[in-house]
């Protein structure tokens, strides 16, 4: 909303979030390259597709302000996503 | 201080910044298409290398973290930017801008290196899939980083009274979603390339 002050998160927070979000990267690299998940991809694909969505919600939440804007901005994003999802799950059966 | 025009909207959001996030629900589409036409075909291709045999996944994993901090950049620049603080704001802005070479620099080396191991654009549809998948990617980025350059460079060219907010704001949209469509793309494309 132009002109309206809205409760964004602290710099610090950002450097914290920035952190984290390098950290789960370096875990997902180490979970690609250990043996252990590679040979298992009940274990493997489950953590993988956790971690990636723990970042995907920290930057669409806090760098994109999702969390702090308007809720119909959310609810946009999430029929477009929920909609590519959709298609997804419907094609993956199909083929 | 430049002023900012406000805009008194229907639904009190600023029109430019509503617009960018229908951009962005219909570039789900686009990508969720892209993806899936990946997993359709990446192990389809009969002939030249396969996905296991050419990906280089620390180098991509230095490409994530590159673009990751991008995203931390461009946060801070518009930070910069609502405080009036002009050299944070043009330093953040840059920083941004070259997070994004360095990505495509480093898309570049990928696609080179896949180049000479075989596989290119036409060798087989996995090849076809992946560079349409994350050329189009690679596009966007390139796209976001005339975008942000265009801005700084209007920076210095209005003087150290610009701030442009609410424009860095919409840029800034569109820059992180890039990045999160490069966070399901490293987990889909890269990391689940044994399965």
């Amino acid at each position: 909303m132009a002109g309206k002050n809205h409760a964004h998160a602290t710099v610090g927070l950002y450097w914290k979030f920035a952190g984290i979000l390098c950290f789960i990267t370096f875990i997902e690299w180490a979970v690609f390259k250990s043996d252990t998940f590679r040979s298992n991809a009940k274990m493997m694909v489950p953590l993988l597709l956790g971690l990636s969505a723990i970042k995907f919600v920290m930057v669409c939440g806090w760098y994109m302000h999702l969390r702090y804007d308007p809720s119909v901005l959310a609810k946009m994003f999430g029929f477009g996503l929920g909609l590519a999802a959709l298609v997804y799950t419907i094609m993956h059966l199909a083929l | 201080m430049s002023a900012e025009v406000v805009h008194h909207t229907v639904t009190g959001i600023d029109n430019r910044k509503f617009g960018m996030w229908v951009l962005i629900a219909s570039e789900c589409f686009l990508f969720g298409g892209l993806i899936l036409n990946y997993l359709v075909n990446r192990d389809r291709g009969l002939v030249g290398p396969k996905a296991v045999d050419i990906f280089n996944i620390d180098i991509t994993t230095l490409s994530t973290f590159d673009l990751l901090m991008s995203s931390v950049a461009m946060v801070l620049a518009l930070h910069a930017c609502q405080q009036h603080d002009i050299k944070k704001f043009r330093f953040w802005t840059t920083m941004v801008i070259l997070g994004g070479i360095i990505f495509l620099g480093f898309q570049y080396f990928e696609f080179h290196h896949f180049v000479h191991a075989g596989l290119g654009l036409s060798t087989n549809v996995f090849g076809s899939s992946f560079y349409l998948l994350t050329g189009c990617h690679g596009l966007h980025v390139f796209v976001g980083v005339l975008w942000l350059t265009s801005m700084l460079v209007t920076s210095f060219v209005r003087g150290k009274d610009w701030f442009p907010s609410v424009q860095l704001e919409v840029a800034g949209l569109y820059w992180h979603f890039v990045d999160v469509v490069w966070i399901l793309l490293f987990t889909v494309v890269y990391l689940f390339v044994y399965l």
